[in-house]
């Protein structure tokens, strides 16, 4: 067989974990008792709601409407809660069930294993609301609906359920015991269902407002694509957008499922890295793109990049306690196939180079990619000062964990992140209060607040956009906590020195 | 085909192998003996590429299972001890996965699963859930699976655990079989008289440390010098300790048991030589006018090897 013959079949093989998951689903009496049972109920809602409309001589475009709001929001709903859910057992259950050695030695990639995982999970829920295709179809014989409604409709079922499923799996990989994995997922899922939702009906009454349409129900959008004019407000809300979202969602756990995947003397946090720079780089462009399609002033971009830096300080803060565990020392592994130095220095594998790492991201989610979203001509100073106030933020809590971890391990430093947040978001204005207070817009009393996150945004916006007479106050206590900052940062990059020339217990 | 030197492994700030050094040549079925704990399990891990050694290097098939271990996957099969299996899919389901995750072409995984199918005769079992296999089965499902690549190194974890005398007696003629075939295997084991007769080599491991290696009628002889045959009479047992110590080839003479009320009873005598020596004994016996019945020359005993090398152990 001619090398081409070869990678034509290997082409065309599909993912085994496909075949196997789905056999060993079908039969597993569960499932198929709960298709049978969403079927039957499906059934059961579309034939009451068509006699209610007949009985009524109601208008049967208008029950048709109805009833394909109230399926497809069932849907929705369930399917956001229950593949999470799923997923989650998906890779851990292997490890209980110490499956997982045998699959890891087939040498199968841990892409392909993630891929097919994901794949085989979503078959196997997509086929619920599949196989109610033909019951759904009445929905067409109603009117009031579209083909096109139902295809838009179902595609954002798929997509939402892929992402349901690839968060579980994402957990699932990360997990070492599958009745932890479940619990954690059950609640998450439950809140992002709900999250979910309430982003849509806010994205609704935003889309209704701007384009002055009269979109109903609940799955607004599905009409937006049938009611908004064609164009570029078109191809970004309707197109771009959902698929940046859906496409950083899923690259995101992913690549969380990947990495729980690899050895622990693989670079484990890699995946995840380039994650970071991937998903800086696709919301930058994608915020950029926002102000160009809609044409913003000088002032709504500055608004926009405030957001973009209170979202990325929030990610950093969530990356920082994942990545705060990793490996003191590059592995024997790592030292025997050391990576390409500039891979290295991208994406580097042991601790305190990934701290760095951080930061870095950070002066680019701060100050760059703001710095990208502006006109030209507009003001940077209030832009600039949230950006450095961030970095100098960002900083500080690095340092103080890495210090942690260094000297006394990874839960440590997890533990004393933990508590410089509460001081920071809570402790501080306990303590503002306790000291008398006083009127922050007027700058009194702002020292005391001025390391929390919660008054550094207004304060700023305040400051610098706010148009007002005298903020020499605030200017000054910004100007303090930065000091702070950097005080506390070189303090503990000292200490974390010294811990590491007094030595650190090999890895 | 296999080496180690100077192996260490610690979970957390435990080390439990403290420098394992061993050696497995081509062809050879070796036989890694110690008591609970010891270290065999976290050995044949290092040696499957599933941990990475702290220090020590150890290579299978000339790779090195740190360095290179995708290379070394295709080179082994390793049947971990006490693993699962996946419920709900017939035995052919399974080794078809396993045949197609390993990276088969699909035009030849059929032969493959043919092929080991028949080794491991698994025929009659194909077509039903792995959740309806007994312990045994599903052993033998897993061999199967470690074979379906065609390794050239099997390193078998307690292969024999689950396993009645008869799937005993059949493991290891399918072990004689694989290594016929040329196959280096390297398999740990608490039954040990059963791994006596198809095991070349041995090696023993107590503590985290090897401590004793090597072609198995060599690590006999140094632990245990001298050969031994197992005399039984039906009378005068008592004399003959002094009758025998006469013999210059004997070097000890040992009561299995004290002596009936009639004085029938057993000697184990240490002699040096060859076997002709057993029949000198046999006569030496018999021109006194002892009443001998049985003769029974020593064999291979894993189980004496074992307890004698750790004796004092935990
Ligand atoms: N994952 C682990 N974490 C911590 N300690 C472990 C782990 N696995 C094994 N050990 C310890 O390492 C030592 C060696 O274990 P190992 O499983 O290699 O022994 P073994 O010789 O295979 O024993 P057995 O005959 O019982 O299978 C034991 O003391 C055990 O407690
Ligand atoms: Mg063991």
């Amino acid at each position: 067989m001619s090398a081409w013959a070869a990678l034509w079949e290997r082409a065309r093989d599909p993912n085994p974990i496909v075949r196997k998951e789905l056999l060993a689903l079908l039969r597993t009496p569960v499932y198929v008792r709960s298709v049978v049972v969403a079927l039957v109920a499906l059934a059961v809602l579309v034939v009451s709601v068509a006699l209610a409309a007949s009985e009524g001589e109601a208008d049967l475009a208008e029950a048709g409407r109805i009833l394909f709001q109230v399926y497809f929001g069932g849907a929705y709903l369930l399917l956001a809660m229950v593949s999470p859910v799923f997923g989650a057992t998906a890779i851990v259950q292997e490890r209980e069930g110490r499956t997982f050695d045998a699959l890891v030695l087939t040498g199968m990639h841990p892409s392909r294993v993630v891929t097919g995982k994901l794949l085989a999970l979503f078959l196997a829920m997509a086929f619920i609301p599949v196989a109610a295709t033909p019951v759904l179809g009445v929905v067409l014989l109603f009117g009031g609906v579209t083909l096109g409604h139902l295809l838009v409709a179902t595609l954002y079922l798929g997509l939402v359920t892929l992402s349901g499923v690839a968060f579980g799996i994402g957990l699932s990989a990360q997990a070492q015991v599958t009745r932890r994995a479940v619990l954690l997922a059950t609640p998450l899922a439950v809140f992002g269902a709900l999250a979910l939702s309430s982003v849509v009906t806010g994205l609704g009454v935003e889309y209704a407002r701007r384009h002055s349409l009269t979109l109903e129900g609940p799955l607004f959008f599905v009409d937006a694509y049938f009611a908004v004019p064609y164009g570029l407000s078109y191809l970004f809300d309707l197109v771009v957008l959902p698929a940046t979202v859906f496409g950083l969602w899923l690259w995101l756990w992913g690549a969380v499922a990947y990495a729980g995947l690899l050895e622990p003397s693989d670079d484990r946090a890699r995946p995840v890295k380039l994650w970071a720079l991937g998903a800086w780089a696709a919301t930058t462009a994608a915020a950029r793109l926002y102000a160009y399609v809609y044409a913003l002033g000088a002032q709504d971009r500055v608004v926009l990049g405030h957001l973009a830096q209170a979202a990325s300080g929030v990610l950093l803060v969530l990356l920082l306690s994942a990545w705060v565990g990793e490996p003191l020392r590059r592995s024997r592994r790592q030292l025997l196939h050391p990576p390409h130095p500039l891979s290295r220095a991208l994406l580097p594998p042991t601790l305190l180079p990934t701290l760095g790492f951080l930061v870095a991201l950070g002066a680019l989610n701060f100050l760059v990619g703001p710095w990208l979203l502006t006109a030209r001509g507009t003001n940077l100073e209030g832009l600039l000062s949230a950006g450095v106030w961030c970095l100098a933020y960002l900083s500080a809590t690095t340092a103080l964990q890495g210090f942690l971890a260094v000297r006394y391990g990874s839960s440590a430093a997890r533990i004393g992140g933990a508590l410089w947040l509460f001081a920071t978001l809570v402790l501080c204005w306990i303590v503002y209060a306790l000291a008398g207070g006083g009127s922050l817009s007027r700058g009194e009393g702002a020292l005391w607040v001025s390391v929390s996150p919660v008054w550094a945004f207004p304060a700023v916006v305040d400051a610098f956009h706010g148009g007002r007479g005298d903020t020499s106050a605030t200017r000054a206590a910004l100007r303090f906590a930065m000091a702070l900052f950097g005080l506390w940062t070189a303090l503990f990059s000292a200490l974390t020195a010294l811990a590491w020339r007094r030595g650190v217990r090999s890895p | 085909m296999i080496e180690c030197e100077e192996l260490r492994h610690a979970f957390g700030d435990r080390e439990v192998l403290h420098g394992v050094s061993l050696r497995v040549p081509e062809g050879a079925v070796y036989g890694f003996i110690g008591p609970n704990g010891a270290g065999k399990t976290t050995t044949l891990r290092v040696l499957a590429t599933l941990l990475v050694p702290t220090s020590g290097v150890a290579r299978v098939a000339g790779l090195d299972v740190v360095a290179d271990p995708v290379a070394v996957r295709r080179v082994v099969g390793y049947l971990p001890d006490n693993a699962g299996v996946y419920d709900r899919v017939t035995a052919e389901e399974y080794l078809a996965f396993f045949a197609a995750a390993a990276g088969l072409l699909p035009h030849a995984r059929a032969r493959a699963v043919a092929n080991v199918v028949e080794l491991t005769e698994l025929g009659r079992l194909l077509d039903q859930e792995v959740s309806a296999l007994s312990k045994g089965q599903r052993q033998r499902l897993q061999l199967a699976r470690t074979l379906l690549h065609d390794p050239r190194v099997l390193i078998l974890d307690e292969p024999a655990s689950d396993l009645d005398p008869r799937a005993r007696i059949e493991l290891r003629l399918l072990l004689s079989e694989l290594g016929r075939m040329g196959k280096t295997i390297l398999l740990s084991s608490h039954i040990l008289t059963e791994l006596a007769d198809v095991c070349s080599w041995v090696g023993v491991i107590e503590g985290g440390r090897v401590v004793a290696s090597g072609p198995i009628d060599e690590v006999q002889a140094a632990l245990r010098p001298g050969q031994r045959v197992r005399l039984r009479v039906l009378a005068r047992a008592a004399e003959l300790g002094e009758l025998l110590g006469r013999l210059p080839f004997v070097r000890g003479v040992r009561a299995l048991e004290p002596p009936t009320a009639e004085g029938a009873g057993g000697v184990e005598v240490t002699y040096e030589g060859d076997e002709a020596r057993v029949a000198e004994l046999v006569r030496a016996v018999t021109a006194e006018g002892v009443p001998l019945v049985g003769v029974e020359a020593e064999r291979r005993d894993l189980e004496r090897l074992f307890m004698s090398v750790t004796e004092g152990g935990k």
